[in-house]
Parts: structure tokens; sequence; C-alpha cells
């Protein structure tokens, strides 16, 4: 314990400290932390006491705390936290231990060390490693092999080379990973011949596919352009997948225009899915070179290859396949058609803009169609004029498209003309259009208020449907002057546009037009629009945003001017979603209606199950068990039935 | 704080920007994008797919997964995978027993017969299923790079669920792996194959938000940066067929067994996690990085900030933006939250949107074109497990690669560390070290224990 305390006590030193590497420089002249951890790991210390000397050993180490470590290494159970500690130490007295340990240890802790030897990479320890290739434990020659590997000199891969051929089964995967491994060094030290010597004794193994595909890809990455290009073309050739692959993944990881060459030259002895496959890879090297190889490709391969084509040309960027593309937009085969659509609204770059505005113009009612699809895909904002004269074309689908395009890509300036053309509009579907254009041009407006102003400044010189149109409008925006507006047209003389002011208001998005419904739905003349204010009322109360007092006191009014059964229903409806006692009273008296009993059951039942779940459960109890109790008898559900008896139980208990 | 069992991010599908599962292929996508966007709903142009992977794949490609590790968490992926038509889950391979049957049970359901393989030994796995071409690999965190290295070793791509790495040094060998032998590698970042987060990334890089100055990734919301070195008390060690203790812990330091640690307990112990900041860094660093085109690079400068979790730190990219930590809800509402901010507006988004909070309405007028023109783009679907396997089938690296995953996860253990310390750090993330400051750069690393060593 006394142990445990001083470990804290170095802990909390060392969070607070200065410089660690000063508190291990110093620790032949002060007291240090690290003094104390030796001291641990001399002691009679437990195995997590010395452990958490070990994991801070780790951090503020030096020369002094080598020797203590060491002497832990043959620990099966404490050799781990050594070299957790001494790999972290930058002193070489640790390769010393380490490389002195090789030739002490057996097992799990000589694995171990070979590990450390491993990471850090120890030029000296090549000749005990080569020894441990031949070790009888496999995991000790695979560790070494692996550790060879990290090392990397070429001394290194001499031996590595040399273990190679005769290497066992087991050993092999290790071996290859420790040649791999020293070829990526020794490439990136310049010893470009050395790395290939290396990756091509690998590639003539059978048996791994693994092996195999590490050889290849290294091989063909490791040799420069010239040297690579046969090697690149061998394994496009290859009937071996893992070669392939491995190739393409080579080819993935040069820059070279001739290693691409290469694989587009391969091109013809491939299948139709090797070829879009391989048209992926290519892609990815965003190499515009490579483009009018593609675009030939994607005008007389076979689909597979021409779809990644396609495909690929966004990807690459280089503006040179736009009239490929355009001249696909109305091929006969809908995929080629839809893949050039959806390359030419991802090409980056003028020259798809152009191409587009051209669409805009073209005499054909259906490219000019395509034309607005790709405008608003790309948010070509250069093209809303001329979109704005499409909106009055003489084809009714152009002039669909466009206005629907005018909301998409337009701001506050199209929402007048759009308005103009609402005012033309007559049939259905343009009405629809407007509709939908004038309401994304709104909720894009960053003043709503001058938004629904210029709404509500149409509807006196427009037809019913239009008023209709507008008010609805009017409602989505919101704010205070549309909803003056429709208060107004509330009162128009049409009942078209009273009853389209009054839906209006049923869709408000905020309570404030509560009071406005029920006194509608108290006082209107006409049982059309009562009822539809009352809709409109119950929709508001049964928005959960509202207030749950002020949905229970809409629900009280809604009660005394509820006549259908549909609209007792919706009443039901909000009821059964409130967690108040008031709301059993509501409910009670539509019981005994038999039109609505069973709704009036469903919507008691659930309103009990939450008030019974509720902090108050015990207080309305008693108040639920008489009604539950006629919900038991009246309802033909038996399921409702059980769920009902169950309930009168549960509050029976809940109130004893 | 008491940790939630389960939490947005261990669920899946995830949220996304039609609040539907993130297992929506291009066509699903764009058909909900329709109807969620109401007025300016996108226009619909489908493509079919690359390789005309969509419909039955021949038997001949479908591609062969076992599963390293599968808990709570790897069988919400791994349902994720299983629908996929061109992909047979074959054998799961695990050091706890009771997991190893629960995924047989979940794999032979699902294809109705009892062929699942079950694996204690990791070793033995890799050795003998020479049938398997790819592997999903759920174990904690401890786990997660050497199982991608040994596994692509022997020759598996991988999908790897986060936090990928437990040091800077593991993630580059798992970088160098994956390079050295070729494979494919998919960091379970899901959040990158999303539509909500995908909106709010190509916000920043159309450069609708202006000139971006600050972005800002959540952390979790339990436990520290600093982290627990105690050993719960010693239990009998059950039987190996059991709980094999000795490969539960792997690489990590020994402790005698405690039954604690292998129901998920291992959350907030040094050894075996990432802390707060790598729980949900793992996500955010990544996502807020290749946002902002430093997926290839990590944070240059960090700034220790005198709390228990981080929140708060900022962390400085070279191309001049700032990344600041940020623990609770002040700046979005759910989980693995990320907000972008530039000159002209912000965007902020985080599990269970509908769709991401913009500073204008405008921003969002065309939300579904953005994530479409993405996927036209990059031929990356909105969904995270079918780029693993697209990408197998093609060989093009994932949207999650390596690399991407390697500096995500050097900025969280590069801001660990920065806690660990208490003080302000400089890092080079072309040496991948700190700069002047030793103490620091011993803990890039940690020795393995044997025999579990790299």
């Amino acid at each position: 314990m006394r142990t445990l305390k001083l470990i804290s006590l170095v802990g909390a030193t060392l969070l607070t400290a200065g410089s660690p590497s000063s508190l291990a420089a110093n620790s032949q002249s002060n007291p240090s932390p690290q003094t104390a951890l030796i001291a641990t790991l001399q002691s009679n210390a437990t195995q997590k006491e010395k452990a958490d000397a070990c994991r801070q050993l780790a951090r503020v180490g030096g020369r002094d705390a080598v020797a203590p470590l060491a002497a832990l290494l043959p620990d099966e159970r404490l050799g781990h936290m050594a070299r957790y500690a001494l790999e972290r130490i930058p002193d070489p007295a640790v390769d010393n231990a380490f490389r002195s340990a090789l030739d002490r240890l057996t097992g799990k802790p000589l694995v171990g060390v070979i590990g450390s030897v491993g990471v850090r990479r120890d030029a000296k320890a090549v000749k005990p490693l080569a020894r441990l290739l031949s070790n009888p434990d496999p995991e000790a020659a695979q560790a070494a092999a692996r550790a060879l590997g990290s090392i990397g000199n070429p001394e290194a891969g001499r031996v590595l080379l040399a273990a190679w051929p005769p290497a066992s089964a087991a050993n092999r995967a290790s071996f290859a990973e420790g040649l791999c491994r020293c070829a990526e060094t020794l490439l990136a030290q310049g010893r470009r011949k050395d790395a290939i010597r290396l990756y091509d004794l690998l590639r003539k193994e059978t048996e791994s596919a693994a092996v195999r595909a590490a050889a290849w890809r290294g091989a063909i990455a490791a040799r420069k352009t010239d040297d690579a290009v046969p090697l690149l073309r061998e394994a496009l050739r290859s009937n071996d997948r893992v070669v392939f692959n491995a190739g393409l993944r080579a080819l993935l990881e040069t820059s070279a225009k001739a290693a691409a060459d290469a694989a587009l030259g391969e091109m013809p002895r491939l299948s139709a899915m090797d070829k879009a496959q391989v048209v992926q890879i290519l892609a990815q090297l965003r190499d515009p070179r490579v483009m009018p190889a593609l675009v030939a490709l994607a005008t007389n391969a076979e689909k597979p290859a021409v779809l990644a084509a396609l495909r690929a040309f966004p990807e690459i960027g280089d503006p040179s396949p736009v009239p490929t593309l355009v001249s696909l937009v109305d091929h006969s085969d809908r995929e080629l058609r839809e893949a050039a659509l959806e390359s030419l609204a991802a090409m980056p770059g003028p020259e798809a803009d152009q191409a587009i505005l051209a669409m805009l113009n073209h005499p054909d009612p259906a490219r000019k169609l395509t034309g607005l699809d790709l405008a608003a895909r790309r948010r070509l904002t250069p093209a809303v004029n001329q979109i704005n004269q499409l909106a009055r074309h003489h084809d009714a689908q152009v002039r669909l498209a466009a206005v629907r395009r005018l909301g998409e890509m337009g701001g506050s300036a199209e929402i007048p003309p759009v308005l103009d053309w609402l005012c033309t509009a007559r049939e259905t579907a343009e009405l629809e259009a407007a509709e939908q254009a004038l309401a994304a041009l709104c909720a894009k407006e960053p003043n709503p208020e001058a938004a629904a102003a210029l709404v509500a400044a149409r509807l006196a010189q427009a037809t019913t449907p239009q008023k209709a149109v507008l008010l609805r409008v009017l409602s989505a925006v919101g704010g205070s002057a549309a909803l003056n507006a429709i208060r107004a047209a509330v009162k128009d003389p049409a009942p078209e546009i009273r009853a389209a002011a009054v839906r209006a208001l049923g869709s408000w998005r905020s309570p404030e037009v509560a009071p406005d419904l029920l006194e509608l739905a108290q006082s209107a003349g006409d049982p059309t629009l009562k009822s539809l204010a009352l809709r409109g009322y119950l929709t508001l109360a049964g928005d959960t945003e509202v207030p749950a007092r002020d949905r229970l006191d809409m629900c009280q009014q809604a009660a005394k001017l509820v006549e259908k059964d549909d609209e007792k229903r919706l009443l039901l409806g909000v009821l059964s979603g409130m967690n108040s006692p008031a709301a059993v009273g509501l409910i009670e008296p539509f019981l005994d209606q038999p039109a609505i009993q069973e709704e009036a059951c469903t919507a008691l039942v659930g309103l009990a199950e939450k008030l019974l779940q509720g902090k108050q459960a015990a207080k309305v109890a008693g108040r639920l068990v008489a009604p539950l109790e006629k919900v038991a008898r009246v309802t033909s559900k038996a399921d409702l039935a059980r769920r009902a008896t169950e309930l009168v139980n549960r509050a029976k208990a809940a109130g004893a | 704080m008491l940790r939630p069992k389960k939490t947005f991010s261990d669920s899946y599908p995830s949220p996304s920007l039609t609040g539907s599962p993130a297992l929506l292929n291009r066509r699903q996508f764009l058909q909900r994008a329709l109807l969620a966007g109401g007025a300016v709903a996108a226009p619909c142009l489908v493509p079919g797919r690359v390789l005309g992977l969509n419909g039955a794949v021949p038997p001949s490609e479908r591609i062969v997964l076992g599963g390293i590790g599968i808990g709570g968490r790897g069988s919400g992926v791994l349902r994720w995978m299983l629908p996929e038509k061109d992909v047979q889950f074959v054998a799961v391979c695990d050091a706890k027993k009771s997991q190893r049957e629960a995924v047989k049970r979940l794999v032979d359901e699902k294809y109705g017969n009892k062929d699942c393989a079950t694996y204690r030994d990791l070793r033995e796995f890799l050795a003998v299923r020479t049938d398997i071409d790819a592997v999903l690999i759920a174990t904690g965190d401890r786990w997660h790079a050497l199982a991608s290295v040994l596994a692509m070793r022997a020759g598996k791509d991988v999908y790897s669920e986060k936090p990928s790495s437990m040091t800077i040094a593991e993630g580059r060998a798992v970088v160098e792996t994956a390079r050295r032998y070729g494979r494919i590698y998919q960091t379970g970042t899901q959040r990158l194959s999303e539509g909500n987060f995908t909106v709010a990334n190509e916000l920043l890089r159309t450069g609708r938000l202006g000139k971006v100055h600050t972005v800002r990734a959540h952390i979790a919301p339990w436990d520290a940066a600093e982290m627990k070195h105690d050993w719960l008390p010693a239990e009998p060690e059950p039987p190996k067929e059991e709980v094999d203790w000795d490969q539960w812990l792997g690489p990590c330091p020994w402790r005698p067994y405690n039954s604690a640690y292998t129901r998920g307990g291992w959350r907030g112990y040094y050894d075996f996690h990432t802390s707060c900041i790598g729980e949900w860094g793992a996500h955010t660093f990544a996502q807020c990085q290749v946002a902002i085109g430093a997926a290839n690079t990590a944070g240059i400068h960090y700034s220790y900030v005198n709390n228990e979790t981080g929140d708060g730190m900022v962390i400085r990219f070279a191309n001049g933006i700032n990344m600041v930590l940020s623990r609770g809800d002040k700046w979005w509402h759910g989980s693995c939250g990320v907000r972008f901010e530039g000159t002209e507006g912000w965007v902020s988004v985080a599990d269970g949107y509908k769709r991401p909070e913009v500073s204008s309405p405008a921003l969002l007028a065309d939300s579904s074109k953005l994530v479409n023109d993405y996927m036209a783009r990059t031929q990356r679907p909105m969904s995270h497990v079918r780029d693993f396997f697209n990408c197998i089938k093609s060989r093009r690296p994932t949207v999650s690669n390596p690399e991407m995953m390697h500096f995500s996860m050097s900025t969280v253990h590069a801001a660990n560390i920065c806690m660990w310390l208490k003080r302000d750090m400089r890092y080079d993330p072309d040496r991948e070290e700190f700069i002047g400051d030793p103490e620091a750069n011993r803990l890039r690393a940690r020795a393995m224990r044997e025999p579990w060593i790299i």
C-alpha cells in the first residue's frame, strides 16, 4: 500500500512537473520520480504496483531505469510491462539490453523482446535476429523475420532473402511480411534494385494469395516507369484475380502516364467488367491525359465499361467529354442516358454550363426540358433569365418545368415574375407549379414580411383559384402581413375565397390563429367554414409544441362544438395524446355514443395508460376506475377490454 | 455520470437526411428525398450502379464475409450488412462464447441453415478460413488496429469499427499494412455516408458558408480524457472456451480477469479505451477533417483546457481552420454533432435530425440535390457498408480509407495526449511527431503484449 501511494504521488508529480526529459536527464543530480519508480521495481511491491511503475517509466524513464527494467524481461508476468517502458526510452542502453536478452530468453518473453527490437529498428540486432529465424519456436522465428523487416537495412534484406526459400509453411507469411517491410525501407533509402529483388522473389509464391498480392503490388510500384509497365501489363493479363487486382493497386499508386496508357492498352483484351474496374481506378488518378481514351471507350465499349467511363468523367474533371455526354442525353438506353445526365450535372467547369445553356436554347422542347433539369441540378444561376423566358414558352411542359426551376434556383427577384405568371395561370397543373415555386422562393427570402407583402398585393386582382394559391403561400410564409391578408380574406364575399382563407388559417404554423379559428367554428354562418375552422382548431390543439394547458383549454372549447362523427374522432385523437386527468371527463360522454364508442374506448385506454405511468398516478387512479370499467364492458374488442381490465386493477392498486 | 446503454451513435441504421435508414440505395434515397423535399424537391434522375452491382450478383462475385468480435454494436453493423445480396457471412471469431453463439444464431436465422462457423482463436480463424474475402471487426478499441493488421496480412479486406487505433503508431501500422497487401479498408465512420452530414460537408465545400474559420466537433458526454489505471477485483478466470481472457486482453497489459470488463466495462480504462475524446471524436473529427479538406493531415496545434474532458479545446489545422471540441448540447441536439461556421453562414447537424440546422433556410433549399451531386461526383452511395462492398469489387479506396482514419485518429490521440500532459502541443503531421516535446512523443506508441505483436 505504501508503494501504491508512492506511485500515485509520482504520477501526480509527473502531471504537474516540467519537461520529463529534463527529469530523466537530471536523475543523477536530483532525487527524481524515476528514482522512486526504480525503487518500486526493485522492491517487494505487487505486480500491479510494478506494472504502474513501468507505465510511468515509459514516459519519464532514462538510462538509470534500463537495467532495473531489463531485469524484468524474463518475468512472464512483468516482462511485457518492462518492454512497455523500455521501448519508449530513447537511450542506446535499451538496445544493448534487448540484444543481450535475445540470447538469454525463450518462449513468450523472447517473442516480446524480438518485437521490441523491431520497433526500435536496432541495426546491430541483425545477426542475433538472423539466428532466430531458425528457432524451433515458430513464434520466435516469425517475430524475428518481422523485426528484421522493420530494421530493413541491406544486411537484413540479405538475411531474409536467404531464409525465404527454405521457410516452413507456418513461417512463410511472417517471412514475407519481413521481406516486404525490408523492401519498403530499402526503397525509401533509394536502394531500388535491392527492393525489387525482394519483391521479385516473393512473386514466385504460389500458395498465399496475400503474399502474391503484396509481391506484385510492390514489384510494380518499386520499379521506375519503363520497367514497371511490362510488369503492369503482365498483371493485367493475368488470369489470377489476385495478381490482376495487385496490378490495379499499383496503378493507383503511380502518376506515370505510361502506366495509365499501359492499362488502357490492355483494354481490348479485358472482359467488360474488368474494363469497368480499370476505368474506376483510372478515374482515381484524376489525370486528364487519360480522358481521350476514356471518351473513346464511352462511345464504343461494352455497356459496363461505358457506364464506368461516363461516371469517371466528373471525377477526373477534364471538360473534353462534355460533347460526348451531351450526345448521350437522349440515348435510347435509359441507364446510359441517366449516367450521361448524372455526369453532366456533376462535371466541373464552364464547358458543361455552356452546354446546358445551349440546351435551353435548343428548338426541341425535350432538349429544353433536359436543360432545365440540369440547370437546376448545377444551380446554374446565370440561366435564370433564360428560364424566366421559358416560363412563357408555347410548350406547356416547358412552361411548367421552367416555373418549377425558377422556384428552385431563383431568389427574391423571381418572386414578382412568378406572381405575374400565377396571375395568368388557369390549369390546375399551372397553379400547382406556381404555388410550388412561390413557396420555395418565399422560403429563401431573408425578409418574410416583404415576401408576404408582395404576395398579398396580388390578392386583389387574382381569380378565385389564384387567390386560393396565394392564401396557401401566405400561410406557408407566415408573419403579420400574411396573417392580416388571410384574416381579411376570411371576410371575402366569395365562399370559395373564405374557405381557402380558413384552410390557410388551419395550416398556420403557430397557435396565434387559435382565437380566429375558434370564433369561426363558433359563429360562422356557413357550415363548411365552421367545420373547416373546427378542424384547423383541433389540428392546433394536437400540436405538442403548444403548451399542454392551452391544448386542454382548446379541447374543452372544441368539445362544445363537435357535431359530426369525424369531428368527434378528431377530438378523441387529440385527447388520447394528452396527459391530463381533465381529459378523462372530456372523453367519457362519447363512451355512450354508438357511432364513435370504439374510438372513445381506445382514446380512454391510451390516456389512462399514460396517466397511470405518471407521477400523479395515485392521485388520478380513483377517477379512472369507473370509466375504464365501462370500457371493459362496452368495447367489442377483446384486446382493448383486456387492457382496460388490467388498467382497472392497476388503478385500484395505485389508489389503494 | 451514467452511460446510456445504447446511444444514437451505437445504433444502426442511423438517421439520415430523410430520417430513414442509412441503408438506402441511391434510388430509394432519391425517392425519399423527393417526398421529404416538398416544394423544393430534386429532379429524379436515377442511375444504375457501376459494375451492375444492383440486383442478383452471380455467385462467383459474392463477397464471403467473416466477423471478429461481434457484440452489440457489431451485431448492428452485421444486420446492416446481411441484407446485401452479394454478401454471404460464413464465420465468426470471438473470445467470448456467448457472443460467438449469438452471432451464429443471428446469421443462421437469416440464412435458414446452421452453417455459420464459430472460432475462438483469431490466428486459427485467419489461417484456416482462406475462403473469407473480408471481415467485419467490431471488438473493443484495444483490438481494432491489431485485428485489422492481422486480417489484412491474411489477405482479407477489412471493415473496422471505430475508434480504429489506440495510438498513432497503431494507425500508421494499419495504413502501411493496407498499402503493403493492397487491401480495402473502411473504418466505421458511417456519418460520412449519410445524407444530413453530407449536406453539411457540401455546404462547406461549395463555399455557401463563405470562408470557414471554425468547425465544432462533439465529444462523448460520458467518461473523461484522463482514464483509469486501476484493476477491478480478480475473479476466477472462466474456461477458455467461455471467455479466452488472454485473447480478450490481446495486446494490452495483463490484468486479472473480471467479468465486468467483458460486458462493456472496459470503457474509461487507459489500456482499453480512447477516452471521451476518442469515443465520439473518432466520428466527429473525421467528419470535420473531411469537410475542411484535412482528411490527409492532422491538427497542428492543440490548446490545453483545464477541465476533465477536453471540452473547449481548440485544435488548429495547417489551413488556419480551428476545430473546437464540445461536450454539451450547445451547438446541436443529438449525438455526434458537428457545426461548421463561415463568414456567410453556419450549418449544424447531429444524429436524429430531420435535416441540418442552418443560419438561413435558403441553405437547405436544394439539400437533396447537394447529396445527389455528391453521389454522382464521387460515386459514393449513401450506405457506408455498401461503399465498402463496392470498393472490394472495384479495388478503389473507400470513403473512410486507412489514411483518413489514421489522420483523424492522430488528431484524437494528440488531443488526448495534450489533456494527459496538461500543456499545449504542436504536432507535425508529416513527421508524425510532436514538436519539442519528447514526453508527448513517447506516448505515440505502446509496446504490445506478446504474442500479440505486430
